[in-house]
């Protein structure tokens, strides 16, 4: 035995020493930089061999010294660039290398089923978004800079609340569940799974229903800081996805964390400060002008004693008095520009054998509303050891703490801001002695909530013998989340609030896999087999009291059953076990010709108890084509790498909670000395609920042409939702309300582009890359409950009275876009009385159907009100005449990014846009009816049944300015857009302003600058002498203007509903200055 | 070249084209079509109207959501008993609104400008799925279900309507038609709406029933110098009201034979039938009581030989459901205008030099076109207009 090592030794040696021999003809000292071709930086850790031998490593400052023969080729190398090879001159001993980043997408690594492959060999559509893609803007969540980066991957910030996230979907709709109704519907968030360094993370809150939710609402997403990621992997198809099974249907996106790479220790200090700006505002008229315009307007308009009462009205008539001789900006009391900085450092070390790092980091972000921010404190730390080969560990623990302040709101809704910005300018602002409530609950409220998550993983491996890899890794996190709120007595009608809540999230996960890979000659095995178990639960509990001693005590405050209002755990109370048994099996032959199989058996605990497993089995294929020789023959040239994908594959993701599967039972308190628990009769339990299922079949192309000028992804591709959870309500005869069945399904197609051009030459100074991305979404309503027939409008009282509904409703219809809209059609305004039909029975002119007026000739329509289509011919305007129309979700989304860099400096403009989608124009209508009402009371009903002479000036509201509005102007004038929204006393009976018509559903397509960053790093001398390795300064801008045919406000900043929703967070404008430092 | 580029181009985007269309086929996905519930109904099956009055029943038809718009075709008319009963859905020339009515039109000619003939079927469904009977159908063309209260079913009159959109189409079944004998006026007590003769206390009495004016005050009586508050007390003095078709009669003043058919009297009758002058009404608007027009056309009544006031009007009475001047309540009353309304009013100075008015206010309506007079009869004691 030792014969057989000792011998190979010595020959090995004698061989190594011949060499020794023969190379010491003549030797040379080369010294030199490794240095990165984009940015210049100094490349740490290149390696650098001679004969396919490592010689040695360039330092910290990507310098190095070696000693070879004289005349022999240098060969560089790292991982993510290109290898370089370099031939000595005779006596040359000096070299300066500049790698350039390996940016063909073929050799990128990518990882499927927690087991990293190359590009190549694999059949899955995915992108991958590298970290520094994702650097020099600070946000609190690094999700919303993906915006318009991936094909595919639609992204809609439309929150500007700190810490909050926007609306993701991977490949259009996943879902037609909603909650809610009206103008408060919320579509269920479908976010994509992510991965974070192989451990699965929702990033949806579990308790988060669309805006309104309960919790800090803060995504555990926002607590990974910007600086650690290295790398984000956005999946698609099936094939890609199918090993992430039962919750992998919305696509997977796997971040991997930034790892020591560098063999001397780094620290890297990031610094941003940046400048939140508010957006434009709404423009009012302020002081005399807004009552000159409501006076004005009486004295035009009135009716009934309207004139009586305006002298009885003292904001009104009453101009002298101190009180009401205002023009308070109350735009500016609520938003204001603020100054934030975030800290970042980040130390790293190590080799392959073992390396380290530790990231840092501090963020701050007040928001643009008053009383509004975001601050976290994150520390993540991970390790790897590789005593041997064979064995490796790797090691992870992120710890964060995150701190929100939401205001009065609710976080993404600012209802009371959003109210009270509206304030009639005649108003006093808020003062020592003066505020109202509103103010005070904006501007006093006292919150502190926010997560604390600490989650630790750990992974280790074992190479059993070659080729077969034995795996196992765990985590468990915990999050804690707890909001305190103390709403002032002043505040709160002489009466403190307090509120708690107090919500727990554990996950525990497990994962053992065995991989094996074996090559026979031309064919390639590789074999994956894996289970998994994940076990979750969340419990929320709330509970509020009125009433506490004074304005300083917040608690702890005495159980008093009389200030309670009783609290409990919330019912979003989640107990969820999902164990998986998966396996993967790829062939390849010679690379050309790739099959990927996968099964994974599912079993969940959010399917019924009748049927709690699924299998999901999933094939690809890919076709290298230049790997064929009759194809590279002809197209060498021109041609660098081709493929053609093709898969299939299915995938589930669980919907029913455990209410829905067993039913809630409630204490009901004790008879004869019994306790009593008795079934909610809201729900009945459905035991055959099943998950969602999601197939997907997907053709994908890839290519690269001309020497990297241009890389090309083309993918189409059919995915079919189905099982989707949709609330069915039941007859009132029966003891339940309602229950949950699986019998929604939609699809989605589409077609996906990305293109990367590098138009100069390699050779260039100058290093320019467009990237550009689209894709085409469309979606169509498949199947609904047999009993709605094809249609469902979300408003259940359509069955119980059609003539009386009014508000937003979202209507679902079989075979067209799953969520559209349903309103009035409007075709202008009438020019003239004239104009408006007449009942050839009744000889009535058109109504309206009004239940609070009957059928009143008041409701009649005239000359300068909206000309409403009545479809069915009835000369009455109701709920009938509405049509379906429009569609919520966009059909095309994507970005453009443009970087430009020479020398030190680069320049990266990134743009994203969203085109063909209907938004309803809410805050458009509002304040067309902030127009309508001089009195401030909205209806001079209400007003007269009060006598006529309250006082209404808290509840008037501002006047907006309407001069870019065609507003009808008078008799005859037949080309006005809008109805006449002067006369007050006309339009409480008409509500030409309703929201729900085709008038303010505005195109929402738009083309947005995300942001505009300048870079430049300082000149190397300079650098070291002041003793430092690398400096690189920024200056970026983000969100610096949109181009949009919309009309409202922020066409971005409206709900995944294309509902521009009133009250929601303004999305501020950033101008960040940033530098990074490497010590 | 650059047609290469375009027919590469153009090849390429049909291809993307027959993909997208070709993604609906190949997976079978459905194509939208209109909405047509299959719980839409009509909430109400059975219509009793009146004939010889447009009777527009609304709402009756649920469509749960179904898209509109939808087509309603009644079908398979028929009595009770399965006999033919088409005869219902003949086609009637028919009057028809073009422009609103507003009450404040100053001739005859610009109400009759609003209005034109159009040819309808006595028995018509809307777009909404509302029915509407109109007045078309009257005894003469539709004989009423029933001539007492139980109505039989071989006398009910039954169809179907099938809706259609392009979402499909059903047929509503069993919709039954049970027409009521016409009333042409109201108020009608002294009508038998089953027969359509004076009407008796008892069925086959012979006891009448009368029409009292709705409100009489401050009116005294001649001879008891009483209050007549009430028309049916004897002891004060009994009013009847008659609305009743007048023919003329040779002793009467000229007629305008153009005025012929749509006349309207207002005539006032002492105890022995003999006129009272209108003029005596001295502080009534004769203009501001019946939307009628003078014989030259112009607004107002004529008083034709201190016998009545003669108004040119345009029938019905009220013209439409819509609040004028001329109908109850006046324009102010929103929900009012189904009811045209008089106010007859006088006054003279009572006992101790006081001003007293005497007024008679009455609802009624007129539903079929003729020569109608309203008759209040001072049956027993005659007004007192002199001043005391």
């Amino acid at each position: 035995m030792r014969k057989q090592i000792i011998w190979p030794s010595i020959f090995f040696c004698c061989l190594f020493l011949c060499q020794n021999l023969i190379a010491q003809v003549r030797k040379v000292t080369v010294k030199g930089t490794v240095i990165d071709k984009a940015t210049k930086e100094p490349m740490a850790g290149a390696t650098i061999s001679v004969g396919g031998k490592g010689l040695s490593q360039a330092d910290v400052d990507g310098k190095f010294t070696v000693v070879v023969d004289d005349g022999s080729t240098l060969v560089f190398s790292i991982v993510g660039y290109t290898t370089q090879s370099v031939k000595l001159k005779p006596g040359q001993v000096l070299l300066n290398v500049s790698l350039d980043a390996d940016t063909r997408q073929i050799d990128e690594t990518v990882i499927r089923g927690y087991v990293k492959r190359s590009r190549e060999e694999t059949t899955g559509a995915s992108y991958i978004v590298t970290g520094k893609e994702v650097q020099d803007n600070p946000v609190g969540n690094v999700e919303q800079l993906l915006q318009g980066k991936v094909a595919g991957l639609n992204i809609q910030n439309n929150t500007g609340a700190p810490g909050l996230r926007g609306s993701v979907n991977i490949r259009g709709l996943s879902t037609i569940q909603t909650t809610g109704t009206g103008d408060n519907t919320f579509l269920q968030p479908t976010s994509p799974l992510y991965i974070i360094d192989g451990i699965p993370l929702t990033a949806d809150q579990a308790s988060q229903y669309g805006f309104d939710q309960q919790g800090s609402g803060v995504s555990p997403l926002s607590l990974i800081p910007q600086e650690d990621i290295q790398s984000m992997e956005v999946l698609k198809d099936a094939t890609a996805t199918a090993l992430y099974g039962s919750r992998g249907a919305y696509g997977v996106i796997l971040i991997t964390t930034v790892r020591g790479k560098s063999k001397i220790p780094r620290v890297v200090y990031t610094s941003n400060y940046y400048v939140s700006a508010i957006p434009k505002l709404r423009s009012t008229l302020g002081g005399d002008a807004e009552r000159q315009f409501r006076i004005a307007q009486i004295n035009q308009y009135a009716v009934n004693n309207d004139k009586f009462i305006l002298s009885n009205t003292p904001f009104l008539a009453d101009s002298l008095n101190a009180f009401y001789n205002n023009s308070t900006n109350w735009q500016a009391i609520y938003y204001s520009n603020q100054f934030n900085t975030t800290q970042n450092v980040e130390l790293d070390g190590g080799d392959d054998k073992f390396n380290y790092k530790a990231n840092l980091k501090y963020f701050s972000q007040t928001g643009i509303v008053e009383n509004t921010g975001f601050e976290t404190y994150s520390l993540d730390m991970n390790m790897q050891f590789k005593p041997s080969p064979k064995l490796g560990f790797f090691g992870a623990v992120r710890t964060s703490l995150g701190k929100i302040k939401t205001g009065s709101g609710t976080g993404v809704l600012q209802n009371i801001v959003a109210n009270s910005v509206n304030n009639s300018s005649l108003n006093p602002g808020p003062s020592f002695l003066l505020a109202s409530s509103d103010v005070l609950s904006t501007l006093d409220i006292r919150n502190s909530a926010g997560p604390k998550e600490i989650s630790v993983n750990m992974n280790a491996n074992y190479e059993l013998f070659p080729g077969l890899n034995l795996q196992t890794s765990g985590n468990y996190d915990y999050t804690i989340d707890n909001t305190d709120k103390f709403l002032p007595a002043a505040a709160n009608a002489q009466y403190a609030q307090i509120d708690n809540e107090y919500q727990a999230t554990s996950v525990l996960y497990n994962r053992n896999n065995i991989s094996y890979t074996k090559s026979l000659g031309s064919h390639n095995l590789f074999l994956n087999v894996f289970d998994e178990i994940y076990i979750t639960n969340f419990q929320a509990n709330y509970t509020r009291i009125y009433g506490s001693p004074n304005d300083q005590y917040e608690g702890p405050t005495g159980y008093d059953g009389g200030l309670s209002t009783g609290g409990g755990v919330l019912n979003t109370f989640t107990n969820l076990k999902t164990a998986a048994l998966a396996a993967a099996f790829t062939y390849d032959y010679k690379k050309k010709y790739i099959l990927d199989l996968t099964y994974r058996l599912d079993g969940s605990s959010a399917n019924g108890p009748a049927d709690p497993y699924t299998k999901n089995p999933s094939i690809g294929f890919k076709w290298n084509l230049y790997k064929e020789d009759w194809i590279a023959d002809r197209t060498s040239k021109w041609l660098d790498y081709a493929d053609i994908r093709l898969t299939a594959g299915q995938n589930i993701y669980p919907v029913g909670t455990l209410q829905d599967i067993y039913g809630k039972y409630n204490p009901n308190g004790f008879y004869n000395n019994l306790p009593r628990v008795g079934i909610d009769f809201t729900e009945i339990p459905n035991p055959y609920l099943k998950s969602k299922n999601v197939i997907q079949y997907n053709l994908g192309f890839d290519g690269s042409f001309f020497g990297g000028k241009l890389d090309m992804i083309f993918d189409t591709y059919y995915k079919a939702v189905t099982n989707d959870l949709f609330t069915n309500n039941l007859p009132n005869v029966l003891g339940f309300g309602t229950y949950q069945s699986n019998d929604a399904s939609l699809s989605d197609y589409g077609y996906e582009l990305s293109l990367t051009i590098r138009p100069l030459r390699k050779s260039s100074k100058v290093n320019w890359t467009i990237m550009m991305n689209g894709a085409l979404n469309y979606d169509v309503l498949v199947k609904l409950p047999a009993q709605y027939n094809g249609q469902y409008i979300d408003d259940n009282t359509t069955t119980v009275n059609p003539l009386f509904i009014s508000g937003q409703y979202l209507a679902k219809r079989v075979g067209r876009n799953s969520l559209s809209n349903y309103l009035f059609t409007n075709q202008g305004v009438y020019a003239t009385t004239a104009d408006v039909p007449v009942d050839p029975v009744t000889g009535i002119r058109l109504r309206n159907s009004n239940p609070l007026y009957a059928n009143q000739p008041n409701l009649s329509y005239q000359g300068g009100d909206a000309k409403l289509v009545d479809y069915n011919h009835d000369y009455v305007i109701d709920a009938r005449d509405r049509q379906v129309n429009g569609n919520t979700q966009p059909l095309l989304t994507g970005g453009v990014s443009n970087t430009v860099s020479y020398g030190a400096f680069s320049v990266n403009i990134y743009t994203s846009y969203t085109a063909v989608r209907s938004i309803i124009n809410a805050s458009l209508a509002q304040r067309l009816t902030q127009l309508s009402d001089p009195f401030g009371v909205n209806n001079a009903i209400n007003q007269n049944a009060n006598g006529g002479l309250a006082n209404n000036a808290s509840l008037a509201r501002a006047v907006p300015t309407a001069t870019d509005l065609r507003i009808w102007q008078g008799t005859g004038d037949a080309t006005a857009k809008y109805a006449n929204v002067y006369n007050y006393a006309h339009e409480q009976y008409l509500d030409n302003f309703r929201a729900e018509q085709t008038l303010f559903q505005e195109n929402g397509s738009y083309f947005k600058i995300n942001q505009v960053t300048l870079s430049y790093i300082l000149p190397k001398n300079f650098v070291k002498r002041i003793g430092l390795n690398n400096i690189r300064t920024y200056v970026s801008g983000s969100n610096l203007a949109v181009f949009t045919p919309y009309s409202g406000p922020n066409v971005e900043n409206v709900n995944a509903l294309g509902k521009d929703v009133d009250g929601a967070y303004p999305n501020p404008r950033t101008y960040t200055f940033g530098f990074n430092v490497t010590f | 070249m650059q047609n290469t580029i375009k027919y590469r181009a153009f090849v390429l985007l049909t291809a993307v084209v027959a993909f997208s269309g070709g993604c609906r086929k190949i997976f079978n996905l459905p194509t939208e079509k209109d909405y047509l519930s299959a719980q839409a109904d009509y909430t109400t099956k059975q219509f009793s109207p009146v004939l010889g009055r447009t009777t527009l029943e609304l709402n009756i038809f649920n469509p749960v959501g179904s898209t509109f718009p939808m087509t309603f075709t009644v079908k398979n008319p028929r009595f009770g008993d399965g006999r033919d009963a088409s005869d219902m859905l003949a086609v009637q020339p028919t009057l028809v609104w073009t422009q609103e009515y507003t009450g404040k039109e100053t001739s005859l000619a610009q109400i009759e400008a609003k209005r034109h003939l159009e040819n309808h079927p006595m028995l018509e469904t809307r777009g909404n799925g509302d029915l509407v009977f109109w007045y078309t159908a009257d005894t003469t063309k539709i004989k009423p279900a029933n001539t007492d209260t139980v109505v039989y079913p071989q006398q009910e009159r039954l169809f179907d309507i099938k809706i259609t959109n392009t979402g499909g189409s059903r047929t509503i079944t069993n919709l039954a038609y049970i027409p009521q004998r016409d009333i042409p006026y109201t108020p009608s007590n002294d009508y038998n709406t089953y027969t359509g003769k004076p009407n008796t206390t008892t069925p086959g009495g012979h006891t009448l029933v009368y029409n009292y004016p709705d409100n009489l005050s401050g009116i005294k009586g001649e001879t008891t110098d009483q209050l007549m508050s009430d028309p049916k007390n004897a002891q004060t003095g009994i009013v009847y009201l008659y609305i009743r078709k007048f023919v003329d009669l040779p002793g009467d003043p000229p007629v305008d034979q153009a005025a012929v058919g749509h006349r309207l009297r207002l005539i006032f009758l002492k105890t022995d039938s003999s006129y009272i002058d209108p003029i005596k009404f001295n502080t009534t608007k004769w203009q501001d009581q019946i939307h009628g027009f003078k014989a030259d056309g112009t607004p107002g009544g004529d008083i034709v030989d201190h016998k009545w006031v003669e108004y040119n009007v345009a029938y019905p009475i009220p013209l439409a459901n819509i609040p004028t001047k001329f109908t109850s309540g006046g324009i102010t009353n929103v929900t009012g205008g189904g009811s045209a309304q008089l106010n007859i009013t006088y006054s003279r100075i009572g006992f101790g030099n006081v001003t007293e008015v005497g007024s008679i206010s009455q609802a009624f309506q007129i539903f079929e076109k003729g020569d109608w007079e309203i008759v209040f009869h001072f049956k027993t004691v005659n007004p007192k207009f002199d001043n005391d």
